[in-house]
């Protein structure tokens, strides 16, 4: 099997490249990609990630992507997990949520 | 599980003298993993650095207890504004625009990355006096 992919795609480029570095950092075995958040399809598309965070999910992510985090939509303090077949709502994420995810993706 | 390098987070009564040498960031945006994704890069890129996650709602009071030399955060306060030689209005109102003072000086940066806060952590510091 090879490499987990992962795709970034938030809508701000400082918080984009925060949460790529830290999942670079906890998980050298997976390849961490960014994206600007309009580019996301294209990028969905492109590289068949096995998660995707984001800001706002798409209608292709859902359809494509087997894990994706749709986190802080509109900056609200909720955020949307869905792994493993499994949707979840998790208030207040951590980047400790997110570093976990990526260590146990299904 | 061993994760990056925590920031500390709302540990008020940590004695002042337990402080290392570099300049003290504290970090106080929102949402949170944000917060704490910056602190992450900021600590591992800056080791000298001491970085400091606090919750919005109590920034003024860790102003008022830690001194930061840099402050990061999603609104500014009146606070910050007289207390901070450098600060960093993080996408207030959650807009693409963040605002900057780096010791007087006025900055707009229409959207803000990473390296620019790390720019601004390095300015915090010669201006403090720690690099």
């Amino acid at each position: 099997m090879g490499a987990r992919r992962i795709l970034v795609a938030n809508q701000f480029v400082s918080y984009r490249q925060a949460i790529a570095f830290a999942l670079r950092e906890l998980n050298p075995d997976v390849e961490v990609f960014e994206a600007a958040s309009e580019a996301i399809d294209g990028e969905v598309a492109r590289l068949g990630p096995d998660l995707v965070i984001c800001s706002r999910v798409t209608y292709m992510v859902r359809q494509r992507v087997a894990n994706w985090v749709e986190l802080y939509p509109d900056c609200k303090p909720y955020s949307t997990f869905y792994t493993g077949g499994l949707r979840r709502a998790k208030e207040d994420v951590q980047l400790s949520d997110l570093l976990s995810l990526c260590a146990s993706l299904p | 599980m061993n994760f990056l390098p925590k920031p500390r987070d709302n540990r008020p009564d940590e004695p002042v003298a337990a402080r290392r040498g570099g300049p003290r960031v504290l970090m106080a945006n929102e949402p949170r993993a944000y917060r704490e994704g910056i602190a992450a890069v900021i600590s591992q890129l800056r080791p000298a650095v001491e970085v400091e996650t606090v919750e919005p709602d109590i920034l003024d009071a860790s102003i008022e207890r830690s001194s930061p030399d840099m402050v990061i955060c999603s609104k500014a306060t009146e606070t910050l504004k007289g207390r901070v030689r450098v600060w960093v209005e993080l996408y207030p109102e959650n807009g693409a625009l963040s605002v900057a003072n780096i010791g007087g000086r006025h900055m707009e940066y229409t959207e803000i990355q990473l390296p620019d806060l790390l720019s601004i952590v390095d300015k915090a510091g010669e201006l403090a006096g720690t690099t």
